[in-house]
Parts: C-alpha cells; sequence; structure tokens
C-alpha cells in the first residue's frame, strides 16, 4: 500500500469517525445522558496519531511520496469529490424547505455544522475514489 | 483559441453578467426598496442573448477542421483548473457561514429559501475561477511558448 493509498484509508476512517461524532454519539449522549462524546474524542484522537505514524512509514527507502499514476488518481478523484459537492450542495439547501416549508426559517448555528458536513462526505468521497480507482488498477495489472 | 479556452471565455463573461444583475437586483430591491427598472432589466436581457449566440456562433466554428474537440494539454488544464475551483469553495463556504451570524446575530434564523440562493452564487463564483483559471494556465503556456 503507497502513501497516497494509506492517506486516502485514513482520511475515509477520520471522515466516517467524525460523521458518526454527529450522526450517532452527539444525539446518543443528548437523548441517554451517557458519556460516549469524550470517549469518541479519544478514539478519534489515537485513529489519528497512528493515521499519522503509518503514513511515515515507508514500504522501502527507495519509495518516491507520488508518481505519475498517483496523480492520474488523485486529479480523477478531486473532480468525482467535485461534482459530488454540488449534488450535495443541491441536496443542503432543499432538504430544510422540505423540513420546515416554504416559508420557515433556520437557525444560523445551523450553517456551519451544514457546511462542514458537506465537507466531511466530500472529503469520504474523495478518498472512496481514491481507493476504488486503485483497486480497479490492481485487478487489471493482476 | 480552442475550444476550452472559448468556453471559458463565454462562462467568464456569463458569470460577470450574471454577477452585475445580482448586485443591481441587491442594490434596487434590498438598498433603494424600488423595483427593478425595466430599460435596465431588457438591457441586460439583450446582453445575455448576446453574449450567449456570439459564444455559442464561436464555440461552433473550428480554426481548422482537423481540430480536435481537446488533447492532453487541454484536459491538464482543465483537471488543475478543477483543482483550482474546488480549493476556492471551501473559503466561500466559511464565508457563508459566518456572514448571516454577523447580520441576525448567533441566536438568529434566516428564511430557508436563501439558501439555494447562497448555492447558486458559490456555483457561479466557483465557475468563474475555473474559467479564469483555465485563461491564465493558457495566457502562461503561450508565454512560455513565445519566449
Amino acid at each position: 500500500m503507497n502513501r497516497t493509498q494509506k492517506g486516502a484509508l485514513f482520511t475515509s476512517g477520520i471522515t466516517l469517525l467524525l460523521l458518526a461524532l454527529g450522526i450517532v454519539v452527539i444525539p446518543v449522549q443528548t437523548v441517554t445522558s451517557v458519556k460516549v462524546f469524550r470517549i469518541w474524542l479519544w478514539v478519534i484522537s489515537l485513529f489519528i496519531i497512528v493515521s499519522v505514524i503509518l503514513l511515515r512509514i515507508k514500504q522501502s527507502r527507495a519509495e518516491v511520496d507520488f508518481d505519475e499514476r498517483d496523480n492520474v488518481i488523485k486529479k480523477n478523484a478531486v473532480t468525482v469529490a467535485f461534482v459530488s459537492l454540488w449534488a450535495l450542495l443541491i441536496a443542503a439547501s432543499f432538504i430544510p424547505t422540505l423540513i420546515v416549508g416554504d416559508e420557515g426559517a433556520i437557525p444560523v448555528c445551523f450553517l456551519p455544522v451544514i457546511h462542514f458536513g458537506v465537507f466531511l462526505i466530500v472529503m469520504l468521497v474523495y478518498s472512496v475514489a481514491i481507493l476504488v480507482q486503485y483497486g480497479r488498477k490492481g485487478k487489471e495489472n493482476e | 483559441m480552442n475550444k476550452t479556452q472559448k468556453s471559458a471565455w463565454l462562462n467568464t463573461a456569463g458569470v460577470l453578467l450574471v454577477f452585475a444583475f445580482a448586485l443591481y437586483i441587491t442594490i434596487q430591491i434590498g438598498v433603494r426598496h424600488r423595483p427593478p427598472e425595466r430599460i435596465l432589466l431588457c438591457i441586460w436581457v439583450s446582453a445575455l442573448v448576446l453574449v450567449a449566440g456570439i459564444g455559442i456562433y464561436f464555440f461552433r466554428r473550428k480554426q481548422s477542421p482537423a481540430e480536435p474537440e481537446s488533447d492532453e494539454r487541454d484536459n491538464l488544464i482543465k483537471h488543475r483548473a478543477v483543482l483550482a475551483a474546488f480549493v476556492s469553495v471551501w473559503p466561500l463556504f466559511l464565508t457563508a457561514s459566518a456572514i448571516p451570524k454577523f447580520i441576525v446575530g448567533a441566536s438568529g434564523s434566516i428564511p430557508v429559501f436563501l439558501l439555494p440562493i447562497v448555492t447558486v452564487c458559490i456555483f457561479y463564483f466557483a465557475l468563474l475561477v475555473y474559467s479564469v483559471a483555465v485563461l491564465i494556465q493558457y495566457g502562461r503556456i503561450a508565454k512560455g511558448e513565445e519566449s
């Protein structure tokens, strides 16, 4: 597994952990008053530390940081993430209308939450696009 | 001028026209509390039709019958421009999250119909960044070829 793949795998892990924090952990703590928030933050911190350590370990001393193929894969992943960003933004614009109605309003404190959620999902799409492309190329080589 | 450059010019002109119109509407309705003037609306629609017409005409006209739709260099330039647009979207998100707080306060609310408008503004800005990035890269490459 090269550096780009490891980076994509760790980014997927961190984004999934953060999304779970927002979707599952915070609502559970609010409803049941079980203290999972702090434990979850420890899990995320540990994951980040382990990821950084593993990312710095090279397969061999001669391993380059990235090559031409990695660049092509990353560029394709950016395009996929960019397209998904617009789909998500359209959804983020219309879902509140469906929930509160055409003449409703949403608190401004929700805007950073919505935008951060979109950012996390886009990063997840970017990482998954990288991993899928490496998977495909690996199969082609076989 | 190849097809990618032409479409970048067309996008830039279209986006600037839309921004100018949005600015005029905001000032007219939001600040002056008056309906937009019909003559200016007519001028704007005519300008938009003119830009679209000229754009489509030049877009369809090839430099030569052998001109390809796009080559390796065009693809590279477009990929880099997408990256530039992608990066530019995130500061806009931060701005779009922070500005309403300053206007209505931290505990205030905004109407939901504003959300699609914000999204469209961010989209047009990203399109502008994309087109300008394409044009800058072609400009640089042309300069490199001259020297």
